[in-house]
């Protein structure tokens, strides 16, 4: 854009814009919080210290976040490379249809939406659960107020999971719809809310001990600490040591939300300085929840005890109620035990609750993108794109992904789809688009050579391949994890019985690729051949 | 701040370049049919000075400043008459924009003739925010001098045409000094308005300073741009009396702290290259 005048000779076709420039929306720091909000630090913790001593004895949830933010950091250096070829908004369709084929980046980036809406769902029901529910239970056991523990456990039965969470859900629509600048500014104050939520925990769980727990655990709730352990090892429970293999093993579940950190490749052209944003935003949000994650659960060996966690867990998760507390024994209901004060008990489940939010607007905003540019490339309805005059936001696509989350919110209250099912599907679509960045300098010789990314290069090793072959592999090996454990997902299919999720994918696949070659088809008979929207070259 | 009554005949009447004819014409006509409806619509940017009165015109065109489109502001409440008078008159909005920017920017083009129309919205927010007001309707067809000099000054690398857009309407419009206040009946850039919008906004001061320097680089009789002794001297005074009166001004708190800062911190917003966001 710059160019020095210092002749006084002015040459015929001076440099000039093409046109206005544009001060974009989002800054580093947005797509930073952004990605790290979809990390949701909260949800990230809440998995690890639930699931992985209980479930998982011998897994050291710290160990399996570093070895998850390993792989993610080639993920994060290939997603980058895709957004700065095509700063653009759109996410993995975006990066597919002008690459690989359109129609398969239809129905993969169809899939995604529908995975994505499935997790704001999923998060919008942890608010709930691992929010509102402990929130009361925590108080309420801190205050011994029964009425505040009833209401944990009332709010936690799936009516109150639907009707607590599609009210999130139509909160953070009418979010979305109010504008991206303000969903940002929101999104702005929450993240400082909840670093300063997470470092008053840090600060209460570095001064505190296993005494003060334990005894803070009996005045609180009635339990006694080693009591605990011996109810859940009477029931079943193995305590293990530290072991690499099991955590290896559950690697997949912090894997689940550091996925979020790339997640900024679905707003890529609403970013100012797309290099510099995307770099810091998805390298940086990697590493950033990587380590504070990380930290949070060597914090909770210290304060709560690795094999207590494992058997409160196991005790709630195998219904042994005299070994465990009112509310299910999520990380931050033992925070609260462990700060003992009501007040203390307030900011830890206000934190967590705005940990987990990040998650549900975040999620809605990316299919919003999506689905604008389906619209855009005529390979959906233009109705889809239809931009408000009143309130100048695409109101349909919004309303659409709102319904979708709550169409999800049901399956979830109601019919308890699984946990990590849909992230084998979300790693076969986004595997496919780290499969593409391999071949992508091979396939698309002309338009690699005039992307910045034929530039980015490590000990002269271009980055984008190298690092889109390691996500594959990585990807690959997280699906058998996934696949083979039964815990955490399982098959996706199985011949006896398929599950909910199974026929949601197969659904989506068909229809999908129907609905493609009808458009394509029916923008023919209008004379209008959208294969032209796929020949972009990317900006220099 | 009144103009000559004949000033609009007389700009529409000088001989000018064919692009440039359709476009003014096109200008003119727009803020007049949003006059009719209600909707208050200015021209600003490069055409926006042509338009103003009629002096920097027929310096533009001799300096080969070709007009490629119009840039218009409108206040945040006329946003839907005046996208239903631009749809009423043929043009297409621009929909990738629409979305990206959420009501605070519009693009549009005619899909017959070609032209092209940027519209903002209250204000210009650029590298800085130039916000119009009340100062939005003083002028009939434009935005106010002042306003059209500061969108060139505002920019943090300006281009050949921006150095020369500054430059013309330096060198064909007289400044007041400091402390004086523009008289009413004449066309003069008023640097105390100027300076004291300065004095609140330590990066947009830098900028305007850094770009004063480059119109007119201190101790040498470099000339940026060929407008004439005559206008080259009037431009140089211009410039001189506008830095005069930036220095003069008090400033506030919030400067003199940023000031101390200085230019370890990014001092203006980053404008990006208008690509498509979808």
């Amino acid at each position: 854009m710059a160019e020095s005048v210092t002749s006084s000779a002015m040459a015929p076709g001076v440099f000039s814009r093409k046109a206005s420039g544009l001060v974009r929306v989002g800054s580093t720091l947005d797509v930073f919080i952004f990605n790290v909000g979809l990390v949701s630090v909260g949800i990230a913790i809440a998995y690890n210290q639930y699931y992985g001593p209980s479930l998982y004895p011998g897994a050291q949830p710290w160990l399996s976040t570093l070895l998850a933010a390993a792989g993610m950091i080639f993920v994060a250096a290939a997603f980058y490379c895709w957004s700065v070829v095509f700063p653009r908004s759109g996410g993995v369709y975006v990066f597919l249809s002008r690459t690989i084929n359109p129609g398969v980046a239809f129905v993969m980036s169809l899939i995604e939406t529908i995975i994505l809406l499935y997790y704001a769902a999923l998060a919008a029901g942890l608010i709930v659960q691992v929010g509102l529910a402990s929130f009361f239970g925590a108080v309420g056991t801190v205050a011994k107020n029964a009425t505040l523990v009833s209401w944990g456990t009332t709010v936690a039965k799936p009516a109150g999971v639907f009707w607590i969470g599609t009210l999130i859900i139509v909160i953070a629509g009418a979010l979305l719809i109010s504008g991206t600048r303000r969903y940002f500014t929101v999104q702005r104050v929450l993240f400082v809310i909840a670093v300063v939520g997470l470092a008053v925990i840090a600060v209460v769980m570095l001064a505190g001990s296993r005494n003060g727990f334990s005894s803070s655990l009996t005045s609180t709730t009635g339990l006694h600490y080693n009591q605990v352990i011996a109810a859940a090892e009477k029931h079943g429970y193995a305590p293990a040591g530290t072991s690499f293999g099991t955590s290896w093993k559950f690697v997949i579940w912090p894997l689940l939300p550091l996925l979020g950190a790339v997640q900024s490749v679905g707003i890529g052209g609403e970013v100012k300085k797309v290099r510099r944003s995307q770099l810091l935003g998805m390298i940086g949000a990697v590493v950033a929840t990587g380590l504070v994650i990380a930290l949070f659960a060597v914090l909770s060996n210290k304060d709560f005890g690795y094999t207590f966690q494992g058997a409160v867990a196991y005790n709630a998760l195998t219904g042994v109620s005299s070994g465990t507390t009112a509310t299910a024994p999520w990380f931050a209901v033992l925070a609260g035990v462990l700060g003992h004060n009501i007040a203390l008990s307030v900011i830890v489940l206000a934190t967590f609750a705005a940990w987990i939010w990040f998650w549900i607007p975040a999620e809605m905003a990316y299919t919003t993108r999506s689905m604008i540019a389906w619209s855009f490339d005529r390979v959906a309805p233009n109705r889809l794109g239809y931009v408000s005059e009143n309130v100048h936001t695409p109101v349909v696509a919004i309303g659409v992904s709102t319904v979708g989350a709550v169409v999800f919110m049901w399956f979830i209250a109601f019919k308890a789809v699984a946990f990590l099912t849909f992230i084998e599907v979300l790693l076969v679509v986004w595997g496919a688009v780290m499969v593409a960045a391999v071949l992508f300098p091979i396939t698309r010789k002309t338009m690699y050579a005039a992307s910045p990314a034929k530039n980015f290069k490590l000990a002269g090793i271009p980055v984008m391949p190298v690092a889109g072959a390691i996500s594959a592999v990585f990807f690959a090996v997280m699906f058998v994890l996934l696949w083979r454990d039964p815990i955490a997902a399982g098959p996706l299919i199985h011949p006896s019985k398929m599950p909910v999720e199974a026929w949601i994918t197969l659904g989506a696949l068909v229809l999908g690729t129907a609905w493609y070659i009808g458009i394509r088809r029916y923008r023919r008979r209008q004379g209008i051949d959208i294969s032209l929207a796929f020949q972009q070259i990317p900006i220099e | 701040m009144s103009r000559p009554a004949n000033w609009l005949s007389e700009v529409t009447s000088r001989p000018m370049a064919d692009s440039w004819a359709q476009l003014q014409g096109e200008a003119v006509a727009l803020v007049a049919a949003a006059a009719e409806q209600g909707v208050t619509l200015r021209v600003v940017g490069s055409a926006g000075i042509r338009l103003h009165c009629p002096a920097p015109g027929p310096l533009m065109d001799r300096l080969g400043r070709a007009a490629k489109d119009i840039d218009f502001i409108v206040p945040q409440r006329h946003r839907k008459g005046m996208r239903k008078l631009l749809e009423s008159r043929g043009y297409v909005v621009d929909r990738d924009l629409l979305i990206a920017m959420e009501g605070t920017r519009y693009s549009f083009e005619h899909p017959e003739h070609g032209t092209e129309i940027d519209v903002f919205v209250e204000k210009l927010n650029f590298c800085h925010t130039i916000g119009l007001g009340e100062r939005l309707t003083m002028h009939p067809v434009t935005i106010p001098i002042e306003e059209l000099l500061l969108q060139k000054l505002q920019i943090i690398e300006m281009t050949t045409t921006d150095v020369m857009d500054a430059t013309v309407l330096l060198a064909t419009h007289e400044t007041s000094g400091p402390g004086e206040t523009a008289p009413a009946a004449a066309e003069v850039i008023d640097t105390g308005l100027i300076a004291r919008l300065l004095a609140r906004e330590w990066g947009f001061h830098h900028t305007v300073i850094r770009n004063l320097e480059r119109l007119h680089p201190a101790g040498t009789a470099a000339r940026p741009v060929d407008v004439g002794q005559a206008g080259d001297d009037q431009a140089r005074r211009g410039a001189q009396r506008l830095r005069d009166a930036i220095d003069a001004e008090p400033k506030t708190l919030a400067w003199r702290m940023r000031d101390k800062v200085g230019e370890h911190k990014q001092w203006w917003q980053d404008v990006d290259e208008r690509e498509a966001t979808y």
